[in-house]
């Protein structure tokens, strides 16, 4: 793939993806201030993979799964040994990127419950539960988790309880 | 009672960061292109490393093999030597390199099998290969010496090899001891949680 033919195609994911790639790493970390890392992350994580996307799953599908894969993975200390393996700190986002509070300033009383809600999970729970907000099917997660579809409906059916009780609570 | 339908519309229309931002657009191609530089940049690294550890490896040899006259054993040492020293330090660059271009596009599942797997080798070779280089380190280093040592007296050349294997022995002890706290220290951490993830996710009681 020639460079801005590459560019012309990440350009189009990150413009049509952009929201739910933010929402899914918003809801896997406890520790919001790491969002616009992660999200930075999940970006070149695409754009290295972009050659290697073979139209065999939805886009979506395989958005969601770098996703997954870059927050299971994310952690500050690892961050730190691959960067200094690497040389190479993106941080151009820092200074552009709204903090989190402005974020969560747009919520409402469900949301911001939910949120927390969520941010009790662990962090596997976190993301099975923000793909299947994202309107996933079983299907669809099941792929991009790697769990078969029936393990994928018992998981989110326990999680969305423990979500239901801690909300309740809440009110 | 929750309604995780009415949820779902409500999460899907959080207003992202992404669109809050003017800026934001701008801000990650800008990400993107101190990529792109960084990666030129690494690829001209690369070159220079290997360029240079050829050259260096080259001057060894020729320095060892055509500067002076050598015997058979010093130029078997030699060959070993560099042997030695291409195979440990091809598969620590392979297990390094694997570290930095992890495959994404996978299953989180073998995703996670693929990011363990690493962790393992990456163990593995300190814990076994860093040793065995060590070991056919010091043999190399005491056949190199038999030839140097050739006019000392037999004692002095006794103490010299036993001197010159207890020093790279404790080097290579304090290397090692120094390399797996280091694991421990970074690694574990993150194995285990990874571990445990994996072990949530395959176990549905």
């Amino acid at each position: 793939m020639i460079a801005s033919e590459k560019e012309k195609k990440f350009s189009i994911v990150f413009k049509e993806n952009k929201d739910r790639i933010f929402r899914l790493c918003y809801a896997s970390l406890n520790n919001k201030d790491e969002v616009d890392d992660l999200f930075q992350e999940v970006m070149i994580n695409i754009w290295r993979s972009l050659e290697s996307f073979r139209n065999e799953s939805k886009i979506s599908t395989w958005i969601y799964r770098i996703t997954v894969n870059t927050a299971l993975l994310f952690n500050k200390r690892f961050k730190a040994k691959s960067s200094r393996f690497m040389n190479f700190e993106p941080n151009v986002l820092d200074e552009n990127h709204p903090h989190e509070d402005s974020f969560i300033k747009t919520f409402d009383e469900d949301l911001k419950n939910l949120h927390k809600a969520i941010s009790q999970l662990k962090k596997q729970d976190r993301l099975i539960i923000g793909l299947f907000l994202e309107d996933m099917s079983y299907e669809e997660i099941s792929e991009i988790v790697g769990i078969n579809t029936n393990y994928v409906g018992v998981k989110i059916n326990r999680i969305k309880s423990v979500l239901a009780k801690t909300m309740e609570g809440m009110k | 009672m929750i309604e995780f339908d009415a949820l779902k519309k409500n999460w899907q229309n959080q207003k992202s960061a992404a669109d809050m931002k003017p800026d934001f657009d701008n801000a990650v191609s800008s990400s993107l292109s101190k990529l792109k530089k960084f990666e030129k940049r690494i690829l001209k690294i690369n070159i220079a490393k290997t360029t240079g550890i050829i050259l260096i490896v080259f001057l060894f040899i020729w320095s060892m093999l055509f500067a002076s006259p050598v015997s058979t054993l010093t130029i078997i040492a030699v060959a070993m030597l560099v042997i030695a020293i291409v195979i440990f330090w091809t598969k620590y660059l392979r297990i390094q390199l694997r570290t930095t271009k992890l495959n994404v596009n996978e299953n989180s599942l073998d995703f996670i099998d693929d990011v363990l797997e690493n962790f393992s080798a990456q163990r593995e070779l300190f814990k076994k290969d860093f040793r065995l280089f060590g070991a056919v380190l010091i043999i190399i280093i005491n056949i190199l010496y038999l030839d140097l040592l050739n006019g000392m007296q037999l004692l002095e050349r006794v103490g010299f090899h036993i001197f010159m294997s207890a020093a790279l022995l404790a080097v290579l002890f304090v290397g090692i001891k120094f390399r797996m706290r280091r694991f421990k220290k970074e690694n574990e951490p993150i194995e285990n949680e990874l571990i445990k993830m994996k072990e949530d996710l395959e176990n549905i009681k």
